[in-house]
Parts: C-alpha cells; sequence; structure tokens
C-alpha cells in the first residue's frame, strides 16, 4: 500500500484523540480494544491532565508484548511530575460489564466496533453507553462510502472486520443510541480523499457522543467506580508525582537543605551579598540560615505555594533542624577534615613473626617437561 | 593412555609447537574425570560440514551430490559464509540410533589419507582434512557465539554417539582459539598406525561402490562400515585416551545398530533427549560436551567462599535451533518477525528469532511449511522452518535470550534500567544537601561458566542528580560568567546523562554552542524538524528555554543487526538531561564522598542481603516466575558455595630482615624500623617552598633527619630555595635556574599550597621532560600536623628512595632469568589528549629494578601497537645489566575488556613474539596475562553468620572461571572496607609452561611489590606502576618522559 495519507491513518486517528485530550481535559480516559496500547503511549506523553489511564483488551498477549514501557522512567523519580497518573491495563471482553468502568471522562473505541459482530455490538452499545455511561465517547471506525478510493481493495479493509459502515449506517447507529441513553453526537473523520470534490467523506469516519445534560441519570452519577470483578487486571502502575504527600515532603526537604547549604557556604566563604531576607547567624557551631532566605528560592515557592505551607512542611520534620523561635535551619558547620587513625607508633612490631622462611623452592625445576635450554641434558650412558 | 605422549608420531616436530604443548595438558584432565565425554569436535564436525546440505543425510543420495567428499569439500568450507556456524553443530550430535560402526569412520578417514602425515609444518593435520585448517582458520576469527546453524550434515554429527560421546556440561566446538582447535584435530592424527588395518576393513566393508575419493562424504558412509567398525573400536579409543575404556561397554549393541540403522544404540548416560529410535537419515541430537582448560591448582589452604553467583536449573531437555527460510525473500526483519508472529500456533509464545535464526523450546517436526502474506504486496511468502540443532539448554547458545528473558524479569521487579544495569528508585537514598540520588540496584547476567549456568548478580549503585544539564549550566554561569563556556566544557564533557523522556543514556563529547532547540534536524523519513517541536510533537514536552546549547554524543561506529551502520553525532538538549555520577567538583569534596561512600561502599554482610533479597522476589512475584519458566529456567535461592584457596603466605625480604607479614597483609611498621635493600645517598638535593610554609619545612627536614637512619638512607641537608610566592611561574623559574646551575642536584621537592593541579602538572613537566630529575610534590597540609609529621617524613623517605632507584624490598620470586613487564593505559575522560600506554619492566632477578617507557596513542585505542619499541628498550636494558636476555617474560596486562581480549591475542602477542625475532636465536619462553580489575564477581568469606571478605592471598580458579580460557580470581589487597572483589587473570598465552599454581603464586608474589604501599594491593606491582606512569603522562604531562628517568620509578 502506497502511503495514501500523511501521516499515516492510524496517527491521524490518534492525534484526534489526543487533541480532543488536550482540548477537553478529561482526568480518567478509557481505550477499548487497546491492542499493544499505542494511544495509551501517546495520552501518557501528551494528555497533561490526565490521571487515569486504563486500557482493555480481550487480547493479553498482544497487550503484554509493550505492557512494561509504561514504568515510569527513571526521570519520573528525579523530577516527580505535579499530577498524579495511573495506568492500568485489564484484559476483558468490551461485551461484557464490569464495575472498573464506570465513571470515566472519556472512552474511545479506535476501529474497533468492526471487529465485533453485529449482535455483538448490540450487547456492546448497552455496555458501553449504558452502564459505563462516560461523559464523552470516541469511536472511530471505516467509513465504506470511501472503499471504491483505495486502490485494489476487494471486500473489507481487514480480514477479520466483520462489516464496513456506510456514513448512512454509522450515523443511524449513533443516533438510535443517542435517543436510547441520553447522549449528543457530532460525526466527523480523519484522511479526505485527495480530490475533494468526490464526496465520500473521511476514509475514517469519527463520531464523538457527549452526555446530554439534559438528560442527566441520576442513577448514572452516583455511581464509583470499583474494583474489577469481571476484567483481570494485568498491570498497574503509579507514577511518583507531587500529589504525594510523602514524595511532595521529600522533594521539598532536598530543596531545601540544598537551598539552605548554599547559603551556608556562600555566608561562610563571605560572598553572601545581603538582600532583604535576614543574613545568616551562628549559633555554637552551627550557621543558622533563616527560612525566608530559602523560601526566596522559586523552586521551594514552587512546591509549596504559601510561606505559611511551607514553615508547617518543615515543622516536625526530622530532616530539618530548626531553631526553637522556627525562624531559621541549623545546618551544621563544616567539620574538619577528618584523619584516619592514627596508626600506634609505639606498639612494639608485636605480632609480626621475624623469621626467615628457609624452604626455598625452585619453580624452573617444578616445571613439567620444560624444554629450558639451559639444563643439562641427561643422556643414557 | 599417557595423555602427554606425543601426539603426532608420524611428526615429531609438533610437539614443540605452542598449541600442541596446550593441549597436551589439555588431554590429561580427561583422565581424571574419566567420563569421556569431550567431544573432539574439530575434527569431526568437518566430517559434518563437508557432505553439504542435505545430501549428508545418508545412503539414499550418495550420488547425487557431485561436490561431496572431503577432498573437494575444500572449497565448500570456503564459500559458505556460515561454515564456522557448522561447527556447533556436529558437537551437539549424539544420535542414539547410530552405531558404532559409524564411530569408526574416524580411523577411516585417517587411513584414507595415509600417515606421512601432512606437511611437517602442519603436523596436527590428516591430510585427508584439509578443509579442517580452512576451517580452523575461520573459526578462529569468529567470535565465539556464533550461531550454529547448519543444515548440513546433521545426521554424521549422530555418529559420534556411537562412540559414547555424551552431551553434558560442557562444548567443545565452538570457536576456541586455534591453538586448542588445531590440538583437537591433531588428536586424530594419533591414530594413522592402527587404524590403517580397521579402517582399511571399512572401506573394504562398505562395498557400494562409492570410490576412495569419497572419503569426506561422510554421511554417505554412516552406518556402512558395519565390520569396520568392530575392527576400528580400538583404534578410535586409542585416540582419545582415555575416554574409551568407558565408552565401550555398548560397543557390540552399536554395532548390531550400524547394521540396522533404526535401531537405538544408547550409550551409557543418555543426554536429556528424547532416545526413541530415529530414522536412518539421523534426527538431530543434541550438543556434545568438551573437556575443561588446565586450570586449577592446588597450593593454599582451602577455605569455603561464597561468590555472588547463583546457579540456574534448567527444566527444558532441550532447545531447538531451526533455520528459518521466507521464499520469495523478505527482506525487512520487521516484516519477518511480524510473519513469525502469525504463526505462534505452530510456534508456540517463547520464541527467540533473529530473522532467520529461530530458538524454541518446542520441539517441531524437522521440517515445516508455513505460508504468509506480504502485505505490502498480498505476495504469498512461503516460510520454511528446518530444525537445524538441538542445544542444551544451558549452551551458550541461550544466553543471548535467557538474558533477555532476565532484563524483563528485572523490569517486572519494578528496577529500573539505567545504562546497562536495574537500579530501584523507590529505596533510593537521597542526599538533599548536594541534590544527589543513590539508587541501589543490580547489575545482573546470566553466563554461563566452569560450574555451569548462573545467575551473576553484582549490588551496585548509580550516583544520580536532581539537575538537569541545564540546571548545572546554570549554576556555572552564575558562578563564572566571563569564562563560562570553557567551564562548561571542562565540568560536563566526558559525563554521562540520562534523558528525561526515553531514559536512555549518553555520554557528552562536546557542547554546540550555536545551535538551540530551534535547529532543525533531519528524521529518519527524511523531514525537518526543529528540536523544539519534536519533542513536542513526540513526548509533549515543552521546551521552557529557547536559548540553551545542545550536547553532542558522539556514538562508536557500529552496525545495528539490520546492517543499517550508525555514524554521525547526536544532539541532545540540555533541559531535557539529567547528570549522572559523581562530578569531578564533588569527587574532590571529601563531605560529599564520605556522604557517598558510605552508602555506596557495602560489605559482605550488606551485599548478601541485597542479593538475597532479589532471590526473594524473583522466586515469588508469580510474573518473573511465568517469565522465567517460559525458557524452563528456574533460579535457586542461595547464592553459590564453593571451595577457594588461601595461598601460601609470602616472606617480605628487607637488607637483612625478612619476615611474614601481619594477617592484613601489611608491613608498614616493619617497612620503617629496618634497613631498605638499597638505599640512594641523598647527598644534594634541593626543596622549593613558598615562604609562608618555611617553618613546616624546617619541621620536616628534621624529621627527614630523624627517620633516615633506620631505613638506612644517608641524607645531607638539602638546598632550601624559598619562593617569594606561590604561583606557578616563581616555582618553574626558580626550580629551572636551581637545575641549570648546580646540575648534580638527584632530586627537587616542592611544597604545594592548596590543591594545585596546573602547578602539579608544571613542576611535573619541567622535571620529568625538559629538565629531567626525580621530584616529590608535597602539599602543605600534610606537613602541617607535629604530631603526625613523623609517620608521614618515613613515608615521603621511602617514596623519594624509590624514585631515586633505591630499593626498598622484596619477595622471592623463584624463577631465573625472569622479566616481569607490567602495562596499563590511561584514557582521557574528555577525550583532549591521546590515550597513553604505561610499560613497566624489571631489569634484575630480583624484581627491584624497574625500565619504563610510554606510548601515545589514538583516544580511546586499547589495544597496544607500539609494544614493540618499549619491549625492545626493556630487552636492551636488561641486557645491559645482566649480560643476557631473559629467559622467561612474564606480561600482565591491564586495561582489556572482554571483548579486546581476542584482539589482544591476534595483534598484541604476535607482536610480543615478532619482536624476541629481533635478536637471532632468542626465543624466550612468555606468559601473557591479562588482568581485569573490574570485574562483578565478589568473593565472600563466612564465620559463623558473619559474612565477610576473604582474607588476602585468596585464589578461585574454578565453578566461576571462564569456560573458554585459562583464568583464575585472585583476591591479593587486604579489605577494609566493601566487599571482596577479586581480581581476574587470564592467562592468554604460556609457553614457559608455568602450571595454574606458578601462575597464581607468582601473580599473588608480585602484588606484594609496590613500593608506595607496604602491603599487598589489587594488582601486581608493575601494573601499578605502568598505571601510575601513564596516569602521570596522561594527566600532567601530556608528553614523553625523558628516556634518562627510564631505569628510576620516578613517577611514584
Amino acid at each position: 500500500m502506497c502511503p495514501l495519507f500523511s501521516p499515516p491513518l492510524f496517527m491521524q486517528r490518534y492525534q484526534f484523540v489526543v487533541d480532543f485530550v488536550q482540548k477537553h481535559e478529561p482526568k480518567k480516559v478509557l481505550d477499548l480494544g487497546c491492542a499493544e496500547c499505542s494511544l495509551l503511549r501517546k495520552l501518557k506523553f501528551h494528555g497533561n491532565g490526565v490521571e487515569l489511564l486504563v486500557g482493555l483488551d480481550k487480547d493479553s498477549s498482544v497487550m503484554r508484548t509493550r505492557m512494561h514501557s509504561f514504568a515510569p522512567l527513571s526521570s519520573d523519580y528525579l523530577q516527580p511530575r505535579s499530577g498524579p497518573l495511573t495506568i492500568e491495563l485489564y484484559q476483558g471482553s468490551v461485551t461484557q460489564p464490569d464495575p472498573s468502568t464506570h465513571c470515566f471522562d472519556l472512552v474511545t473505541c479506535i476501529e474497533l466496533i468492526e471487529h465485533l459482530h453485529l449482535e455483538e455490538v448490540e450487547r456492546f452499545t448497552e455496555v458501553l453507553f449504558g452502564f459505563m455511561a462516560p461523559s464523552n465517547v470516541i469511536v472511530s471506525t471505516p467509513n465504506a462510502d470511501y472503499n471504491p478510493l483505495l486502490p485494489g481493495l476487494v471486500g473489507f479493509r481487514h480480514h477479520d472486520h466483520k462489516f464496513e459502515w456506510s456514513r448512512k449506517e454509522f450515523q443511524l447507529w449513533a443516533l438510535r443510541l443517542c435517543d436510547l441513553f441520553g447522549y449528543i453526537v457530532s460525526f466527523t473523520g480523519v484522511g479526505s480523499p485527495a480530490d475533494s470534490h468526490t464526496n465520500v467523506g473521511f476514509c475514517s469516519q469519527i463520531a464523538v457522543f457527549n452526555r446530554d445534560p439534559s438528560r442527566q441519570d441520576s442513577a448514572l452519577q452516583c455511581r464509583s467506580r470499583e474494583e474489577p470483578t469481571v476484567y483481570r487486571l494485568l498491570y498497574s502502575v503509579v507514577y511518583p508525582s507531587l500529589s504525594d504527600n510523602n514524595i511532595l515532603q521529600r522533594t521539598l526537604v532536598n530543596e531545601v537543605l540544598c537551598r539552605a547549604e548554599l547559603i551556608k557556604r556562600s555566608w561562610l566563604s563571605g560572598e553572601w551579598v545581603a538582600k532583604t531576607a535576614p543574613e545568616p547567624f551562628m549559633q555554637g557551631s552551627s550557621v543558622c540560615v533563616s527560612l525566608l532566605d530559602v523560601w526566596a528560592c522559586p523552586r521551594v515557592r514552587s512546591l509549596c505555594g504559601t510561606l505559611r505551607r511551607f514553615t508547617e512542611a518543615l515543622m516536625g520534620e526530622l530532616r530539618v533542624e530548626l531553631t526553637p523561635a522556627r525562624q531559621a535551619i541549623i545546618m551544621p558547620a563544616d567539620e574538619e577534615e577528618e584523619e584516619e587513625v592514627e596508626e600506634d607508633e609505639d606498639a612494639e612490631a608485636a605480632g609480626t613473626k621475624w623469621t626467615a622462611t628457609t624452604a626455598t623452592e625452585d619453580w624452573d625445576a617444578e616445571m613439567p617437561h620444560n624444554s629450558n635450554s639451559n639444563l643439562p641434558d641427561f643422556h643414557d650412558a | 593412555m599417557d595423555p602427554n605422549k606425543p601426539q603426532f608420531p608420524g611428526a615429531p616436530g609438533a610437539i614443540c609447537t605452542p598449541d600442541e604443548a596446550l593441549i597436551g595438558r589439555g588431554r590429561s584432565l580427561l583422565l581424571p574425570l574419566g567420563n569421556a565425554s569431550f567431544g573432539r569436535g574439530r575434527g569431526f564436525e568437518l566430517l559434518a560440514n563437508v557432505p553439504g546440505g542435505e545430501f549428508g543425510r545418508g545412503l539414499a543420495y550418495p550420488d547425487i551430490e557431485p561436490s561431496v567428499g572431503l577432498a573437494r569439500g575444500l572449497p565448500l568450507p570456503s564459500d559458505d559464509g556460515g561454515f564456522g556456524r557448522a561447527r556447533g553443530l556436529f558437537l551437539s550430535a549424539v544420535q542414539p540410533s547410530v552405531g558404532l560402526g559409524r564411530g569408526a569412520l574416524l580411523p577411516m578417514e585417517s587411513s584414507v589419507t595415509p600417515p606421512p602425515l601432512g606437511q611437517p609444518t602442519k603436523p596436527d593435520l590428516p591430510q585427508g582434512m584439509p578443509s579442517l585448517q580452512a576451517e580452523e582458520e575461520e573459526v578462529a576469527k569468529k567470535s565465539q557465539d556464533q550461531v550454529a546453524m547448519t543444515t548440513p550434515g546433521s545426521s554424521l554429527v549422530s555418529m559420534f554417539r556411537g562412540m559414547g560421546i555424551e552431551s553434558s556440561r560442557t562444548t567443545w566446538g565452538r570457536g576456541i582459539m586455534p591453538g586448542v582447535s588445531r590440538g583437537a584435530g591433531g588428536d586424530f592424527g594419533v591414530e594413522p598406525v592402527k587404524p590403517q588395518v580397521g579402517v582399511g576393513g571399512a572401506i573394504g566393508s562398505r562395498g557400494d561402490g562409492l570410490p576412495n575419493e569419497l572419503m569426506g562424504r561422510g554421511g554417505s558412509w554412516l552406518g556402512r562400515g558395519l565390520g569396520a567398525g568392530r575392527a576400528t573400536i580400538p583404534v578410535v579409543g586409542i585416540g582419545r585416551g582415555s575416554t574409551l575404556p568407558f565408552m565401550l561397554p555398548p560397543g557390540p549393541a552399536a554395532i548390531a545398530a550400524g547394521l540396522s540403522p533404526p535401531m537405538t544404540a544408547s550409550p551409557p548416560k543418555e543426554p536429556p533427549v528424547p532416545t526413541e529410535a530415529s530414522p536412518p537419515k539421523g534426527p538431530l541430537q543434541m550438543e556434545a560436551t568438551r573437556e575443561p582448560l588446565l586450570k586449577v591448582g592446588t597450593k593454599g589452604n582451602p577455605l569455603t567462599v561464597g561468590s555472588n553467583h547463583i546457579p540456574i536449573r534448567c527444566k527444558n531437555e532441550a532447545v531447538y535451533q531451526y533455520h528459518v527460510t521466507f521464499t520469495p525473500n523478505v527482506e525487512s526483519i520487521g516484516m519477518r518477525f511480524g510473519m513469525m508472529k502469525e504463526h505462534r500456533s505452530t510456534t508456540g509464545d517463547v520464541i527467540a528469532f533473529d530473522g532467520s535464526i529461530l530458538y524454541l523450546p518446542l520441539r517441531l517436526n524437522e521440517v515445516v511449511h508455513l505460508q504468509s502474506e506480504r502485505k505490502t504486496d498480498n505476495q504469498e511468502i512461503k516460510i520454511k522452518i528446518q530444525m537445524t540443532k538441538i542445544i542444551p539448554p544451558n549452551s551458550d547458545l541461550c544466553l543471548p535470550f535467557y538474558n533477555v528473558v532476565l532484563r524483563r524479569v528485572m523490569k517486572i521487579l519494578g528496577l529500573k534500567l539505567v545504562g546497562r544495569n536495574h537500579y530501584d528508585p523507590t529505596v533510593a537514598v537521597i542526599l538533599g544537601k548536594h541534590r544527589l540520588q543513590v539508587w541501589p540496584g543490580y547489575a545482573t547476567c546470566i553466563k554461563h561458566t566452569d560450574g555451569g549456568l548462573y545467575l551473576s548478580v553484582d549490588v551496585t549503585h548509580k550516583v544520580l542528580r536532581n539537575d538537569s544539564v541545564l540546571d548545572v549550566m546554570h549554576a556555572i554561569h552564575q558562578q563564572s560568567r566571563e569564562s563560562f563556556q570553557e567551564e562548561c566544557t571542562k565540568e560536563l564533557v566526558g559525563s554521562i546523562i540520562i534523558t528525561r523522556y526515553n531514559n536512555r543514556t549518553y555520554r557528552i563529547d562536546d557542547i554546540e554552542w550555536s545551535k538551540s532547540p530551534r535547529d532543525t534536524f533531519t528524521l529518519e523519513d527524511g523531514t525537518q524538524t526543529t528540536f523544539k517541536d519534536y519533542y513536542s510533537k513526540n513526548y509533549g514536552i515543552t521546551i521552557k528555554e529557547q536559548d540553551q546549547p545542545l550536547l553532542v554524543n558522539r556514538p562508536k561506529e557500529r552496525s545495528k543487526p539490520q546492517g543499517k551502520v550508525i555514524t554521525g553525532e547526536i544532539l541532545l538538549l540540555p533541559e531535557l538531561a539529567f547528570m549522572t555520577g559523581i562530578p569531578d567538583k564533588m569527587r574532590k569534596d571529601f563531605h560529599v564522598m564520605k556522604d557517598l561512600t558510605q552508602h555506596i561502599n557495602v560489605g559482605g554482610e550488606q551485599h548478601t542481603q541485597s542479593l538475597k533479597q532479589l532471590l526473594m522476589k524473583m522466586n515469588t512475584i508469580p510474573e518473573a516466575q511465568t517469565e522465567l519458566a517460559r525458557w524452563g529456567l528456574e533460579i535457586t535461592t542461595d547464592i553459590l558455595m564453593t571451595q577457594a584457596r588461601t595461598l601460601p603466605q609470602e616472606t617480605i625480604c628487607l637488607q637483612r630482615a625478612s619476615f611474614v607479614p601481619s594477617a592484613d597483609a601489611s608491613w608498614s611498621r616493619e617497612v620503617v624500623r629496618e634497613a631498605s635493600i638499597s638505599c640512594v645517598p641523598l647527598n644534594c638535593w634541593a626543596i622549593f617552598y613558598p615562604r609562608r610554609a618555611a617553618s613546616q619545612v624546617e619541621e620536616l627536614v628534621n624529621a627527614f633527619g630523624k627517620v633516615a637512619g633506620p631505613i638506612g638512607l644517608r641524607l645531607s641537608r638539602p638546598t632550601h630555595v624559598e619562593l617569594r610566592d606561590d604561583r606557578t611561574d616563581t616555582y618553574i623559574k626558580s626550580i629551572h635556574s636551581q637545575l641549570t646551575s648546580d646540575p648534580n642536584i638527584q632530586l627537587v621537592i616542592c611544597i604545594i599550597t592548596g590543591n594545585k593541579d596546573d602547578l602539579y602538572s608544571a613542576i611535573k613537566k619541567l622535571c620529568c621532560v625538559q629538565s629531567p630529575v626525580p621530584s616529590q610534590a608535597i602539599n602543605v597540609r600534610t606537613i602541617s600536623q607535629p604530631q603526625k609529621l613523623r609517620s608521614i617524613a618515613q613515608k615521603i623517605l621511602l617514596q623519594m628512595n624509590a624514585k631515586l632507584g633505591g630499593e626498598l624490598w622484596s619477595v622471592n620470586v623463584p624463577l631465573k632469568q625472569l622479566m616481569v613487564i607490567g602495562v596499563d593505559v590511561h584514557h582521557d575522560t574528555s577525550k583532549k589528549y591521546r590515550s597513553v600506554m604505561g610499560f613497566v619492566a624489571s631489569l634484575n632477578s630480583t624484581l627491584t629494578r624497574w625500565y619504563s617507557r610510554v606510548i601515545f596513542q589514538m583516544p580511546n585505542e586499547e589495544i597496544i601497537s607500539g609494544f614493540r619499541s618499549c619491549l625492545l628498550g626493556a630487552l636492551q636494558k636488561y641486557h645491559e645489566q645482566n649480560r643476557s636476555f631473559p629467559e622467561k617474560i612474564v606480561i600482565y596486562r591491564d586495561g582489556v575488556s572482554e571483548g579486546q581480549l581476542k584482539t589482544v591475542e591476534l595483534f598484541e602477542i604476535p607482536q610480543i613474539l615478532k619482536c624476541f625475532e629481533t635478536y637471532q636465536d632468542y626465543e624466550p619462553k612468555l606468559v601473557f596475562i591479562v588482568v581485569q580489575k573490574r570485574v562483578s564477581t565478589t568473593l565472600y568469606s563466612f564465620s559463623g553468620d558473619r559474612v565477610g571478605a576473604p582474607p588476602p592471598g585468596t585464589v578461585l580458579d574454578h565453578t566461576v572461571t571462564n569456560r573458554d580460557l585459562v583464568d583464575f580470581y585472585l583476591m591479593a589487597h587486604s579489605i577494609r572496607q566493601g566487599c571482596g572483589l577479586p581480581t581476574h587473570y587470564i592467562s592468554l598465552y604460556n609457553t614457559a609452561n608455568l602450571t595454574p599454581d606458578h601462575l597464581q603464586r607468582l601473580t599473588f608474589k608480585m602484588c606484594h611489590m609496590y613500593w608506595n604501599w607496604p602491603g599487598t594491593i589489587r594488582v601486581p606491582a608493575p601494573c601499578k606502576y605502568a598505571h601510575k606512569l601513564a596516569f602521570l603522562t596522561g594527566q600532567s604531562l601530556h608528553s614523553e618522559p625523558s628516556i634518562n628517568l627510564a631505569d628510576k620509578l620516578y613517577f611514584l
């Protein structure tokens, strides 16, 4: 197949979802029929506000192939993200309801329905719109009207396709379910024909559903996400983020200590320039660095927001020692370089055996088949 | 049979060749082992290969294949790229159904090619096997983990089963050094005398009209020469030395089997291969084993040690290797993968596939035909999967994909890959003050050592920084605005960074100041994009700072499996890269390092604990278990316990006194109380110091006077030169004028204030290159504490004596006319300067006089090419001093990585041997030992419940050692902090016939001889000297030191 579309059509479909996510900022996104999780992977990078990314597919082996690439990278630990992110992968069928699918802001079904038999589509529609009942749904499927433009295509675009709908059929399905479950739909697509005059629509047709606010079903609203009962959890990972209080605290303490150390050093070396903040002072052998000085650091500010929360966070923190008035951090002054323990010079050479070994060795003689030319040969008389 | 008996009665000269010697010893091992299981591979596989393709398969086709036959076989190997691979095949073959009669064919071979064996130059080659030679050479070139893929001659291989060759632990076949392989070939040569008879019979009995010249045909005569078979058995026995007796029992049965091929003739110990009766064509059989090399010593006291190796059990019976062909050919590897994927129903989920060779834990039919459709053009592609080999599950061939499994397991355990190792950020130690994180982790790998299959786990730590490279640049900018770029280059180039978006590690080779994220680069598909857009589009990352320069990484040229060659530069964004490792500046900071080493330097106790934790996780997390089970791997829960030895203690000799050092192998007290072996009287020396150090200098000189007596050093008062300031220039000018005005100055001492690298370099440059004189730089801080001054003065005095050519102490080395050479290489991390090889050679019998040279090489070129001039210089000097050349030369070569061993063997050693030809009739014995300090093997010793480091002199020469090398691990130094890290020694070449005991003890002795440290050190002293010399030259001098200093240890 020559590249009919650039970027390739599947990329365009993903981009469509990414754009949607960036615009509407859903917090919880579920991808049905996620296969190798390419869309989820894209959303991991581009879905800024997404807090929960879930993939579902009936084929666990496909999901497994690159599943572990969802693990956080080293840098995620070095600079934790600010918002939380959890990624979960489930094995299960889209035609079966499972309580773990409640409450999603967005459910995507990219090139999924055409792989289902028509009667399965019925059940799937019921599960998706009736049971999961997410706020938004994106469904994409091949547009049969476009098929004549695909060179050399006989039958369906993929051997596993059970049907390929025309625009009319797709819209009929969509409008009927809107009516049934209370959604509003808009139709669009990706991959327009090269010849824009041809009125065949997009190569991939896409329906975007929004739950109709005027028909809020109160029963649906109160449902919350629960543990899966039918689906099987394959993979789950929680990213380190500042929304985790422990991580926030740890990150803050590091920033504070680092900042305080810098201030201490510059003050000790006499390079400290008096600013508005109070100057460090000595207390015993320690240097006390004012909290306000540390607070001046933009990194510290961005972590805490307010000075009050900043001071609160440092109280009761064992790694940071504060002055009794909680005005300053006590930093121990550099101790002098420690030297290794000096050897005991006076001790007589006790323990040492002043013996000369008598046994002398000669490895040359020990050597097997040494054809050492130096050694005299023995001749039989 | 006497294993040491010359192997080539027909060609006595053969014994003298070094290779032969090796073999002789190798074989003697068999006797004690007695289990007969060595795949004399070399010779055989020849047979296996020659028949070529399907034709080799048996009687049915003998006449079809014109190019069959040994004699003709020659072209085959040469034009068949995969020939070397075939070699493994043969090894693997153990055919239950093949009779002994087949075994006889070997002797048949030799008979065909009548005894006056070959040309005298290649005595080990029976003429019948010219192709053997060709093949061996090929093998020598190939790396040992070649993939074996042979279609041809599989049945042939199987014949050896009849001879009782068993598959067990080891395999001989793959690219062993030429020496060994040749020797193996030589084994065949042994037989010619007797076999004649038997073979004759065999030939006769063939009776199928195959002309004699078809000898090599291998397959075709299999199973034919039955009668012969019987006759030949004894012959075979002769050939194989001791093994035969063990093998013989099945003999008669086998003969019968030979007659009626389908019958099974199983040898006493069946390898774990299904042994059902197999058709005459003979299905593939499992690889046979090979004999271990002779490397085990006996001297010393046994000691139970643990090592960071965990035995792995293989539950699969075998791993099956297939060759996959696509017709019409499919170029794209990716597409090939895709097609194989479609046939999971046939292959199962567990596969290892590289595009043409497929490994499965599953036995398919010998040939499987499948079909796929090429998506791009709907072309039907026929896929043929043909079994080529059955390998034992612990074969080296499996290691690559076992290690893939292992990496996956580490990932499953939640460990993060940084560089090559896995780390656990959840238990990171965070040093907030320094913005550092220390991640504990593991360097793991599955390897096949002398003891079998092991998981080797090393506990490592990664230092990562919370700062991006951009943060670091900002910090530098705040400190030094004027020299910003220069400072950045100094601090950053050479550092390893880890990218934020894909977790890759890169080395910063350069900084591109003229570029910014707004610049463009070309993507693989040819389109242009800016860095900014690229990161935003692919990773959703918004670049915050538009005016940052770009970091440059220049990867080493290498080719990807698909044949794509990677060259050129990689440009990276400072904002998106984190620093790793300890920056140089911090390295000099005592406090940071103290904080760090506390976490990094774990003792044996902690080491074994974290090791056990990992094993626990591996064995309890079900997903990890499943992953391992895919290839039938089971990792046991306990670390390896084995017997090591502690070598006999050495006696240290001073001038009059000699003594055995205390348990920690240190003699710092003795060496300052007793006279050194020889001292150079210090009559004329000068001391340079800035005014403010005047009092310390006075104290020091007084202290020198007091401590010199016991050491035996006669000392005059030095010339004091007080400098008006401590500028580099002032030092250099005064030293220079002093040296010019008084050419008799023996030694220059400089008192330096503070840490001044530039000053140090300048002084060394002056005193080592321009005006050669031994020099000693002393930091004023070290002599500022009166209570320590005495011991400091003693140490300095000893060092000065060594620099002047004095001899401090020695140990007795009972080898006459010996020269010991140490070699090490220093690489400049910034790659700004050339690498430097340091070369140090002993000049006298007590190994207390040393000759040293340096050679510069291109950046990061490890393999030494300038060896010649150094060695010749050393020989010349030796001759001057001893009136003779050394009989034995032992070279300790440091700084060789695992991958370079081959190159060292093929280039460096021949270059050395060639050197000797310079002198007429000079053929010294050479021992070449590679010294590897950075190894992952750790040793623990146990006393009660406590885990500690084994005592100095602990040697381990089996189980964890390399199957292809004569090697050992020796821990010569005393461990105060941390873990018992032994040094790995590999004897690549040994014509001096030093036994393992000698090699080990000589090495241990040499570890006592480093005069800068009154105790044992990790490496032999000449290596350490060479290291010091290379370091000084590479770090400070940047040019060759004066030859006038070559016979002194001026670089100490």
